[in-house]
């Protein structure tokens, strides 16, 4: 470039001496080129705008989904090529080769791209930044710009059916003691009893209180909620390090089955895990507690569904923090639990130890064994059992 | 219909407009479609995050009426009786006396409906589908007009009892208000500076005017075409593969009736198929049940219908329509 | 078509500038060199064919008596042409070889870019980054591009220099040489950049062919539609820019340095602007531009001649093109280079003048049409089985007839009606397109509902006026240029 413009500084001087029109024709237009269309391309290719639609993408995997970029020129300049390149990870990414569009635009045009994602596994990714390349017509100078705004994909987790895991088909919960009183609920109608001072008169059953001709009122039963609490360890050093990368896979995996299961049949169920998110969540999930922890609260509802393979989609192990250290951290905070569901690789002593002492306590514990059941005594146990243990089928057989 | 009839409606539309904009800033199109609803005698529910205005809006419309007005503010322990009224035993009289519960106004607004248990909701729901309620065997006939504005709350999931498909069948309408445009806000905060305009909002018309403009909407012309296609379009919410349940034929009835009411507001005896696209979200959307794993990929009830609105067929000029 | 095919034409144009420009020049610095008019359209011609040759078929495998026998048929005609004067043959078989030459060097040069994978291997060449190449990254580096921009301004600086010389002998320029010299430098300007330009494009091309970019469709129409009003405003650039504002001109500076040898130096800047100091200044011009702003006849004689030009390929290209199609037939997609160009441009032109032929017979029908419904009494709608009837379809007649024909013009410039959309929804789209038939658009298909929903039927003044409106509408329609949309097919917005 330093000679073409040294060119062009001889071409100025030529026509500064000699004031003819071609030779001023010639340092015009070397000016232009070499000087005036440079600074001005770099000046207005940096006024580009890059819409990105902001709201998350939820796939499964083998999902495939277009995002759609809108690329605009708010000036009156035009560009001769425009070449984007976005960071999209290798996870999502459709064929082998990054997808790398070129257009020209047109002095207040826009054009619309579209990148083809393809969901090959569970995560949250991010898209972005992009990378902005800007030429002009006569390859004197190329640009490049980068375009921060982000968007975020989630892959979920693979849901399978209760059965493909080599689990009961329907899981049963048995009876449990109800470990909350919460408000009357006015839907069930226990009996009647006589009025009492401090009674809302909204309670009082008038056809009874004509009957007996004493003021009566209306008994309901308490609301109980029967919620479900899943546990997923996923503390490193339980796993095997021959099948690590399968067994982990699987154990999330099962635990968004669990989960998708238990919800479809319209209980409440809530995560806890031994885990980190590794990604960046969309939304208000931010539900990390502590070291180690993630957790959220049980709910019922597609929503909750979705919280929970979102989380599940963003976890990864960690060594800090061992499974019995997490029941113990949160056995706590499971008054409303009912049933609990772990997810473990191995059912060590340790864990079953404090499954008869959850059981102990009016709760229901299934234990799921992504890797080897060691009690073998628990497995098989009739339904409705306080405390069972399930062998998980192996990650292979599930496509992992 | 005679156009001096249109006239009457759409006379009524701009002065309700007009007394309604007096507290709610901006909004146009949900307070047309707000009143689309009250002429074509249906419910509305209002869904929206806090603070938008919801409760603002249908006290407005109840004001601006000028009919009896009840608030009922849903909680879990609210009783179906606390919504119909129940009979109460006079000791005086020896008999029971009817004490009529707030569904026994005109206009009421039900707020928080997903906070109340299904039991009374479906006795809400009940009196709204029925115009008219049964306490001890005895019915009771709801004086007309009779509108029910609802309203709730999609955030908060604890302590709430969302309601079945079944019933939001029974609304008319979906309404999301969102959020105000910054000068909408701005707009706000200067009128509420002092005090709020609802106490001085006095009625434009009264409920005997609405009962018999509610008569005149359903006089509104449709051309066999258009009829079609809002019945393709609510059909066609059957077969989308990502909805498990599309919309009923009230559905199809309730989007007829609001493209009328709609086509009147606007002064003309006739519906467009215009009409028809401007309601159709809000009259179809809350009726679809999506698939789970729709809703999971973030699929909406709306994006479906918009979907819908650029596939089926208007059936216009030179195209031949499928059904 | 790729840019490849107007790459060898864009070549031989600015070849063929080139060589006339400076064989003018020289013709006025040597009288003896003039250059005859029948010359030119050889030089063009032969600029042509060795751009077309070269980048199509010649191949290091072709021998070179095969070249000299390809100029010794140009240099036959030359030859006799110039009454076989030796002196006077050479002087212009130089010309035709000039021409030649460098059109030839240009098209080689084609086919040197396309064989990168021939020289990085194709692993290589499918990691050719495009976007880091540009001659900001490495001078030494050598780029094909390089090769473009030396000719270009070596070029242009080879004539600056011959302007400079003519200007210093005061040779004096009647207007027709100045015209002659005018048009020659535009042409050269703006055919030296579209050479620029196009190569760069087709070096782009390429690489994105290796790199597997997804290039848009639309990519190439925009970049010329983009790049013809750079090239335009190069032209008026050179064309009307100011030359005569610098006060340190060489012989203003040549005159100063006499003055201060020869003592006659006076603090005094009349004198040195005077006509007879200044050989630049008074007079007709000294140079092939004239010293003073053109005016707007010299862009206007420029544009005519390029017209010209331009019109003479177009010509012998539907020649050949009609040639092509009637010898070979069902092979034409097996053609390449100027030959399909010639088919390409031919089978347009064909379609152009049918569509053409199809408008102006229903404008014929449409106006008999007019005349005969005057005679007709009553507003009621169109009956097929008494209306006018032009071949197939009936015309139409009432206002949903219209709204159909509306739709049927629009369709056919890529504003096609969607059956999902509604007709005020079409005419929101029509309204963006067609801003200067806002009203007739609103208030045609405002009435047009009114005509197709309701169960008024509107009177035959009301009726009459919605039909004008409509074809006020058409008209606007017929006036938009196809594709205006952008991909044309699909108008929901």
């Amino acid at each position: 470039m330093v000679l073409w413009k040294f060119l062009t500084l001889l071409a100025v001087g030529l026509a500064l001496l000699w004031e003819t029109r071609p030779a001023y024709a010639l340092a015009y237009l070397s000016v232009l080129l070499f000087f005036a269309f440079q600074s001005g391309q770099k000046r207005l290719a940096a006024k580009i705008e890059v819409v990105r639609p902001l709201e998350e993408h939820f796939l499964f995997p083998g999902d495939q989904r277009a995002i759609t970029l809108q690329v605009i020129n708010p000036t009156l300049w035009p560009f001769a090529w425009i070449s984007l390149a976005d960071r999209i990870p290798r996870n999502l990414m459709t064929g082998q080769h990054a997808q790398r569009p070129v257009f020209s635009l047109s002095p207040r045009g826009s054009h619309d791209v579209s990148f083809q994602l393809t969901a090959h596994d569970r995560g949250v990714y991010r898209l972005g930044p992009l990378d902005l390349f800007v030429g002009d017509f006569f390859g004197i100078r190329t640009q490049k710009y980068q375009v921060q705004k982000g968007q975020t994909v989630v892959v979920y987790p693979r849901i399978h059916e209760l059965g493909d895991l080599n689990l009961p088909s329907r899981l049963t919960f048995g009876s449990f003691q109800a470990l909350q009183r919460m408000n009357p609920d006015p839907t069930r109608l226990a009996g009647l009893r006589r009025y009492q001072m401090g009674d809302p008169l909204r309670t009082i059953h008038w056809p009874a209180t004509a009957r007996t001709q004493s003021l009566q009122v209306k008994q309901f039963d308490h609301t109980v909620t029967a919620t479900c609490v899943l546990f997923l360890n996923l503390y490193s050093e339980d796993y095997s390090v021959a099948r690590f990368y399968v067994d982990t896979e699987t154990a999330i995996a099962v635990a968004a089955s669990l989960a998708n299961h238990v919800i479809r049949r319209g209980e409440s169920c809530g995560l806890v895990s031994n885990a980190v998110l590794a990604q960046h969540l969309p939304g208000d999930m931010a539900t990390s507690q502590g070291e180690g922890i993630v957790q959220l609260r049980a709910r019922q509802g597609t929503g909750q569904l979705t919280q929970i393979l979102t989380i599940l989609a963003g976890v990864n192990t960690q060594d800090q923090k061992d499974f019995p250290s997490l029941l113990t951290e949160c056995g706590h905070q499971l008054e409303g639990a009912a049933v609990l569901l772990w997810v473990v690789p191995r059912d060590t002593p340790d864990i079953v130890e404090h499954a008869w002492g959850f059981a102990n306590r009016g709760r229901q514990v299934l234990i799921f064994v992504v890797e080897e059941v060691r009690h073998q005594e628990l497995l098989w146990r009739p339904p409705g059992s306080s405390l069972q243990v399930f062998a998980v089928a192996k990650g292979g057989t599930l496509g992992l | 219909m005679a156009q001096t009839s249109v006239n009457r409606v759409a006379e009524f539309g701009w002065k309700m407009k007009e007394n309604i904009a007096q507290v709610m800033v901006g909004k146009e199109a949900a307070i047309e479609m707000l009143l689309a609803a009250l002429l074509s005698d249906g419910h509305v529910l209002l869904e929206d995050v806090p603070g938008v205005g919801k409760t603002m809006l249908a006290r407005a419309l109840a004001t601006s009426v000028g009919g009896r007005f009840s608030r009922i503010q849903c909680t879990p322990d609210l009783l179906p009786s606390d919504i119909t009224g129940l009979s109460v035993f006079d000791q005086k009289q020896g008999d029971f006396v009817f004490r009529p519960g707030p569904v026994m106004a005109q206009i009421v607004l039900a707020d928080e409906i997903n906070r109340a248990t299904p039991r009374t909701q479906s006795s809400l729901l009940e009196a709204m589908g029925e115009g008219q309620v049964t306490v001890d065997g005895h019915t009771y006939r709801l004086k007309r007009p009779f509108m029910v504005v609802a309203t709730q709350n999609p955030v908060e999931f604890e302590g709430t009892f969302p309601l079945p498909e079944a019933q939001l069948d029974r609304f008319f309408l979906l309404l999301k208000l969102g959020y105000p445009t910054l000068d909408e806000e701005n707009q706000v905060l200067l009128r509420l500076q002092e005090r709020h305009p609802i106490t001085d909002l006095g009625p434009v018309t009264d409920v005997n005017h609405v009962a018999e403009l509610q008569h005149l909407v359903t006089q509104v012309y449709v051309e066999a075409s258009v009829r079609d296609y809002v019945v393709r379009l609510v059909r066609s919410t059957r077969t989308q593969s990502q909805v498990q349940l599309g919309a009923s034929p009230r559905g199809s009835l309730a989007l007829l009736r609001a493209a009328q009411a709609l086509a009147a507001l606007g002064n003309r005896d006739y519906v467009t198929p215009d009409d028809v696209k401007h309601m159709a979200t809000a009259v179809l959307a809350h009726r679809l049940t999506l698939k789970a794993d729709s809703v999971l990929r973030g699929v909406t009830a709306e994006s479906v219908i918009a979907e819908l609105l650029h596939q089926v067929e208007v059936g216009a000029e030179g195209h031949q329509t499928r059904s | 078509m790729k840019i490849k095919g107007f790459l060898p034409a864009w070549a031989s144009l600015f070849s063929f500038s080139v060589v006339a420009l400076g064989a003018q020049y020289l013709s006025l610095l040597f009288p003896t060199l003039a250059v005859p008019l029948w010359l030119w359209p050889f030089l063009l011609f032969s600029a042509l064919q060795s751009a077309y040759y070269a980048t199509y078929y010649l191949s290091k495998r072709t021998p070179w008596l095969l070249c000299l026998i390809e100029l010794a048929l140009w240099m036959v005609p030359v030859y006799f042409l110039s009454g076989r004067v030796m002196q006077v043959f050479v002087w212009n078989a130089f010309g035709i070889f000039a021409c030649w030459i460098m059109a030839r060097g240009y098209g080689s040069q084609f086919v040197f870019m396309e064989r990168v994978a021939d020289y990085l291997g194709d692993q290589g060449a499918s990691t050719v980054s495009w976007e880091y190449e540009s001659l900001s990254s490495n001078d030494s580096l050598h780029v094909p591009m390089t090769y473009f921009w030396w000719r270009l301004w070596g070029c242009a600086f080879f004539l600056a220099i011959l302007a400079i010389v003519v200007h210093n002998r005061d040779v004096q320029l009647d207007a027709l040489v100045t015209w002659r010299l005018r048009v020659l430098g535009s042409m050269a300007v703006a055919s030296g950049l579209a050479l620029q330009a196009g190569s760069y494009l087709f070096r782009l091309q390429i690489l994105w062919g290796y790199a597997k970019a997804d290039v848009s469709a639309s990519l190439r129409g925009v970049w010329i539609r983009n790049l013809g009003i750079v090239l335009l405003l190069g032209v008026l650039l050179v064309n009307l820019a100011p030359v005569d504002y610098w006060p340190l001109t060489a012989a203003r500076m040549g005159e100063i340095i006499r003055r201060l040898a020869t003592r006659e130096f006076t603090i005094s800047l009349e004198p040195l602007d005077s006509p007879e100091r200044l050989p630049s200044a008074g007079g007709p011009p000294a140079m092939g531009f004239p010293q003073q702003a053109a005016g707007p006849w010299g862009v206007l004689l420029a544009l005519l001649i390029a017209l010209l030009v331009g019109g003479m390929a177009l010509v012998i290209l539907v020649v050949l093109g009609f040639v092509l199609v009637n010898l070979i037939g069902g092979e034409l997609e097996r053609l390449k280079g100027l030959p399909r160009l010639a088919v390409q441009v031919y089978a347009g032109l064909r379609d152009a003048l049918r569509t053409l032929m199809g408008s102006l017979r229903t404008l014929g029908a449409d106006l008999k049409w007019k005349a005969s419904s005057k005679k007709q009494t009553g507003s009621q709608e169109f009956s097929p089985k008494t209306g006018f009837a032009r071949r197939s379809a009936p015309l139409p007649k009432g206002v949903r007839a219209m709204f159909r024909r509306i739709a049927k013009v629009s369709a056919r410039k890529g504003l096609a009606f969607h059956p999902a959309q509604t007709a005020s929804e079409f005419g929101q789209v029509l309204h963006k397109h067609l801003p200067s038939a806002k009203n007739s658009v609103e208030g045609f298909f405002s009435g047009y509902q009114t005509v197709r929903y309701s169960k008024q039927s509107l009177s035959a003044a009301a009726k009459e006026h919605l039909l004008q409106l409509g074809e006020e509408i058409i008209k606007e329609i017929d006036g938009l240029e196809k594709g205006d949309k952008g991909n044309g097919t699909d108008v929901r917005e």
